[in-house]
């Protein structure tokens, strides 16, 4: 259903992500809401897929699924063709907030999930020194979080999200909280570093910049209950760079996009 | 010391650092003792002014006096101190711990907490000091009641610091130990337990002082040794300036345990101050 990526691929591990007939719903006083309604939505391996939709879509509650936080009352997340029941090692997580832990060092963050699982954190470091130097934090590895700028504590974030190797990497909105200069910087970082690692990305974000900038397609959600109104497939060359922001094909993809968003809000 | 600004300065100013920090330390000293020198003036001339006569009240420089003398020459006051500090310290450890820990299993299990919670609630409603009585009567005369009473009067204020710091715990951090699959027993040592470090230091600050207090009144009841027996009985005996003495240096040991524990308070939870220069 995608079509072939125009670039020359360099597969390192990644999944099919396939989420089937998803309904969420939650109780309340008035009875129970529905947060997300029937949907079907599918990463390829190795792609990279946005999520578009406006607030109080059920975005989050997408990020919440495929990580393993909850499950769907119908439907199912499955993993190449497997049915995930919880928290899975292969799956990256970063949240909206960098989550990172205050008495902990940037590498020390990074290496939070290898320590977790009771193993020795020294085979490892040499990758978290690394993937810190490759998010672009080269000389910060022995910092704490609160002397980083908002910005470098998302890209020590998005390290450890890395740290396991991930075949799947979910983004809750990551750069939300931060200004329009850092995103754009940040942006243009994250698909260098998909580029070098290539895992499937299911990324949310509520900016059609980001989505038209990062994606293979652009998943566009309704609002509530959430569904999947368009699938839009991003035929921009990569590696993209700023004059990508300005590329005709670039702002068509963008107004496209926002009539189908304007639509829906 | 850990401002980012500072790290990326070359190593030669590293000498000026030091010269700098020891010279806002010794201001800090000096503002902290600057309040406790007013104090003892206003104590030496309110006694010289009023002519308070010593037997009911002794000024600053004769209960300086028998300090220097209990401490250093006759050495008749260490017996007393060092019996209140081991009963309170013992106390003091043993309460906090039972505290934290009770704290900490609340703050992580609802049903356990709606089970507990108002029972805690409810034994701290009784003034502890009323049942020290009690507690003589079940333990014995000896330190284990001593003990008791001061694990009970410190235990509240740790055990709220800890409920309240685990609670507090960003569910942002929960939920990234739970997508790293992490056990209740690690969620609690690597994330809410250290989130909840500042909390429970503040708790163990004000415990501390309730704890002397627990020991004073166990040592008043008891006459048999420590600070408190030593006020009760120089009082008794109209030995006013041992009595102040003694009560003297309660304040301090009061005041030493409050310091180290803020001073634990810095070291352990250095990111909450991280971007302060208060000190």
């Amino acid at each position: 259903m995608n079509a072939p990526l125009p670039y020359e691929l360099q597969l390192g591990k990644s999944m099919l992500l396939n989420l089937r007939d998803i309904s969420v719903s939650y109780p309340s006083r008035r009875g129970p809401v529905l947060a997300l309604d029937k949907l079907n939505l599918s990463v390829q391996p190795s792609s990279f897929v946005s999520v578009l939709g406006p607030s109080g879509c059920g975005k989050s509650t997408l990020v919440r699924l495929v990580s393993g936080l909850q499950k769907p009352t119908a439907g199912a997340v499955e993993f190449d063709g497997v049915s995930a029941g919880g928290a899975r090692d292969d799956v990256g997580v970063a949240f909206q907030q960098a989550a990172l832990l205050p008495w902990k060092t940037a590498l020390e963050n990074v290496l939070l999930p290898i320590r977790l699982t009771g193993q020795s954190v020294r085979p490892a470091s040499e990758r978290a020194r690394s993937l810190l130097d490759l998010v672009g934090l080269s000389g910060f590895h022995d910092r704490y979080p609160f002397e980083l700028s908002g910005g470098m504590q998302q890209r020590v974030s998005l390290a450890r999200s890395l740290i396991r190797d991930p075949s799947i990497l979910v983004m809750d909105e990551p750069f939300s909280a931060l200004d329009a200069m850092t995103r754009e910087n940040m942006m243009i970082e994250l698909q260098r570093i998909w580029l070098d690692t290539r895992p499937s990305v299911l990324f949310i974000t509520h900016s059609i910049q980001e989505a038209v900038f990062l994606s293979d397609r652009v998943v566009v959600m309704s609002g509530r209950p959430g569904k999947v109104i368009a699938d839009v497939p991003v035929d921009l060359p990569r590696p993209r760079d700023v004059q990508t922001l300005a590329h005709p094909r670039f702002v068509e993809l963008s107004n496209q996009l926002r009539d189908l968003f304007n639509a829906e809000t | 010391m850990r401002d980012a600004l500072h790290l990326q300065q070359p190593r030669a100013i590293i000498k000026g650092d030091v010269v700098h920090r020891v010279s806002n330390f010794l201001a800090g000293f000096a503002l902290r003792l600057a309040p406790i020198g007013l104090l003892v003036i206003i104590w030496y001339g309110l006694v010289q002014w009023l002519d308070i006569p010593s037997r009911l009240m002794p000024g600053p420089l004769e209960v300086g006096g028998r300090i220097y003398t209990g401490l250093f020459v006759d050495a008749d006051l260490w017996l007393h101190l060092w019996l209140t500090f081991k009963s309170t310290f013992a106390g003091f450890v043993l309460g906090s711990v039972l505290a934290i820990a009770l704290g900490s299993l609340l703050a992580m299990n609802r049903k356990l907490e709606l089970l507990v919670y108002p029972l805690v609630v409810l034994i701290q409603a009784v003034p502890k000091v009323a049942i020290a009585p009690l507690v003589l009567l079940w333990l014995g005369f000896d330190a284990r009641s001593t003990i008791t009473l001061v694990a009970l009067i410190c235990f509240f204020p740790a055990f709220v610091g800890a409920f309240v710091g685990v609670r507090s715990t960003p569910a942002v951090l929960l939920d990234l130990f739970q997508t790293l699959k992490a056990s209740g027993l690690k969620t609690y040592l690597h994330c809410s337990l250290p989130n909840a470090a500042g909390s429970i230091i503040a708790g163990l600050q004000v415990g501390w002082g309730f704890a002397l207090v627990g020991c004073v009144v166990m040592e008043f009841i008891m006459g048999m040794g420590g600070a408190g027996f030593l006020i009760d009985n120089s009082a008794n005996a109209l030995d006013t300036v041992t009595a102040v003495a003694a009560m003297v240096l309660l304040g301090v040991l009061g005041y030493i345990g409050g310091g180290v524990l803020s001073g634990i308070r810095r070291r352990v939870v250095f990111w909450e101050g991280g971007r302060r220069h208060d000190q």
